[in-house]
């Protein structure tokens, strides 16, 4: 006899509906599996086989026969191993076939029929939804997940035995509980003004943050650095509701969504160590999986010593900084992942940190400094708007008064700036591609309607071409953060004052200072 | 006596036992291509492929571990070859193992039938 069992797999962040076939014929008794299944897939017979033993059913001596449609496309991972089973118990009769005819079901087997959870739910349920099924089967501790998409009747299994028994009209089994959020720690969420000092600093990280531009910060050990980039996700606006959806379904390809969660709320902040090879930055495997740069998707991307990264791992960000997206070719296929991040990197100013210090004096030799700084290449740097220094701070500043809340006025300025962007995004229907309408983003084209400078202005920007010897991709650059500048004071006309400031990060402090070393072009 | 003795004498004891049991015995020693199987019998409709082990001693393990995966592979070529010749391919089939055992040196048999002891991909069932 035949049954189908409707199940779902992922390429890429997308999902898509597989059909699961069971057949059990007469003949001699077999087990096989077909339909370009990956390891996990075929090793899956004995973990249905003795589940299905373990549940209490029968395993057919018969000639079983399984197949996953499409047949062309690879598929991987456990989460055939539930409608495998059920598949084998309605070819036999023993779970009524039609209950499975507009349902998904996935979820991993142990051997005594208990369910574990699976990778990429959340794509495969928006997928069945889209199929037109009413209802998903999943492990109780994907359910959360699989009911972000909100149109499909949440199902949640225990085991193979509650499979059955849902399947025949009865009652569901209890949502695993939420993961426990991690321990509060010590109460006071982390704030801007943790970081003394650094005002410089702490307005180009509210600017980087209000217009989505990259943001390098230079400066010597211990200045704050890392503390400023582990505070920018705060002082961003909250995810939307398609924004987390997004976040949530590559975290859930991934595989790192917490145990039992559902849609991911905050920003994410990813900090992967500088040993981190290419294909764990921008994603990959023989079948891909997103990366740092799609985990970091609308949310901050932070790389502590640039230039200790990998010179590859570095080159291969050059395509999701520019475009929000990363495209992966491998022999079977071709995925692309969003990767639109905020790009905060942190670096010394020479392999010893004390280069610029006005007291202790810098131990290393200009080649040394300049090999260390070469390492960062000049096209990597060209695509990092705003760029700042840190010097150690003064006493007064280190033992300064009582703890602030730095973090909510910086976050409703940077909300008020992005206000302003969504609000002129609307006025000029240009496709933005699907980005974020941030300054960061403002098309060429738009670039002069949008950035209206007064006189004066035009002047300072006239003088700086001439002087700084600009690129046009720069001069641009300059323009949209001295429009993100001015939008943060309100201003509709783009002053002299906002041009200087964009300029100031532009023109960088630490970087061209290597002695002996020719200035870099900016 | 010596083991070729011993095993048909294992045979018998393993073909008695399957009749007592209700089993129509088809053939014993059926031999397809050199490959050779103990006893093909019929139960219920289903033609029943076993595979008679026998042991005197437990010191070399439990008779079913004889039956490895080329004496599997040697079993199921024969049992597709019997399916052929007598055109049954469409009838339910399986796979058992019935182990001899002499225990209390040789003071008694010990027969144990193993139903669906593996299949014809030569995985365990």
């Amino acid at each position: 006899m035949l049954a189908r069992v409707l199940s779902g797999g992922v390429s890429g962040i997308d999902g898509y509906v597989v059909r699961v076939e069971a057949d059990v014929s007469r003949g001699l008794p077999s087990f096989s599996t077909v339909g370009l299944g990956d390891s996990a897939v075929r090793e899956g017979r004995d973990r249905v086989a003795s589940a299905i033993r373990n549940s209490g059913f029968k395993f057919p001596m018969e000639r079983v026969t399984v197949n996953l449609a499409p047949a062309d496309v690879r598929k991987e991972g456990a989460g055939f191993d539930l409608p495998i089973a059920l598949g084998v118990l309605a070819a036999t009769g023993q779970v009524e076939a039609r209950a499975l005819e507009r349902v998904a079901v996935m979820g991993e087997l142990a051997l005594d029929g208990s369910t574990r959870r699976v990778r990429g739910v959340l794509p495969m349920a928006v997928a069945a939804a889209r199929a037109g099924l009413t209802g998903i089967v999943v492990p109780p501790a994907n359910a959360r997940e699989a009911s972000a998409v909100g149109r499909l009747n949440v199902l949640p299994v225990a085991s193979l035995k509650s499979a059955v028994r849902v399947l025949a009209g009865g009652e569901p089994d209890a949502l695993s509980e939420g993961s426990r959020s991690r321990p509060d720690p010590g109460g006071r969420p982390e704030d801007l003004s943790d970081v003394r000092g650094q005002e410089h600093a702490k307005r180009a990280l509210e600017v980087a943050a209000a217009g989505g531009h990259n943001l390098l910060m230079v400066g010597p050990p211990g200045v704050g650095k890392t503390m400023l980039a582990r505070r920018m996700a705060a002082i961003l606006p909250d995810l939307t509701e398609e924004e987390a959806l997004i976040v949530t379904t590559i975290h859930s390809v991934a595989g790192l969504l917490p145990e039992g969660g559902g849609l991911v709320a905050a920003r994410p902040f990813r900090a992967p160590h500088h040993t981190v090879s290419a294909a764990g930055l921008i994603g990959g495997g023989s079948v891909p999986r997103p990366g740092e740069v799609s985990l970091a998707h609308k949310g901050v991307l932070f790389l502590d010593e640039l230039p200790e990264f990998r010179r590859d791992a570095l080159e291969a960000l050059r395509q999701p900084v520019e475009e929000g997206r990363v495209t992966i070719t491998r022999s079977m296929s071709t995925v692309s992942f969003p990767s639109e991040f905020a790009l905060v990197a942190s670096m010394n100013p020479c392999p010893c940190g004390n280069l610029g210090h006005p007291r202790v004096p810098c131990r290393c030799t200009p080649p040394v400094i300049r090999r260390y700084l070469s390492k960062v290449s000049g096209p990597l740097l060209d695509r990092i708007d705003v760029r700042v220094s840190l010097g150690t701070p003064a006493f007064e500043e280190l033992a300064g008064g009582p703890a602030r809340d730095d973090t909510r006025g910086a976050r409703e300025r940077v909300l008020a700036a992005r206000r302003v962007q969504e609000e002129r995004a609307q006025s000029t229907d240009l496709d933005r591609g699907g980005f974020a309408p941030v300054n960061a983003r403002l098309h060429v084209a738009v670039l002069d309607d949008v950035v209206r400078m007064n006189p004066e202005a035009r002047s300072v920007v006239r003088g700086a071409v001439r002087k700084l010897d600009l690129s046009a991709r720069s001069y641009h650059k300059v323009l949209r953060v001295a429009r993100t500048i001015a939008d943060l004071a309100g201003a509709g006309a783009v002053a002299a004052e906002h041009v200087s400031e964009a300029l100031q990060y532009r023109s960088d402090p630490g970087l061209s200072r290597a002695p002996g070393g020719r200035p870099r072009r900016s | 006596m010596s083991t070729r003795q011993l095993g048909e004498l294992a045979e018998r004891v393993a073909a008695a036992f399957l009749q007592m049991k209700g089993y129509a015995i088809l053939a014993t020693n059926y031999s397809f291509h050199r490959h050779e199987i103990d006893i093909i019998a019929e139960a219920q409709g289903r033609i029943v492929f076993v595979e008679v082990k026998c042991r005197s001693s437990r010191a070399y393990g439990s008779p079913r571990e004889a039956v490895g995966r080329e004496k599997m592979r040697r079993i199921v070529h024969a049992a597709r070859g019997f399916l052929a010749e007598r055109n049954l391919s469409d009838t339910s089939s399986r796979f058992d193992v019935v182990e001899v055992r002499i225990e209390r040196g040789g003071l008694s048999l010990v027969v144990e039938h193993i139903v669906g002891a593996f299949g014809a991909d030569g995985r365990g069932w």
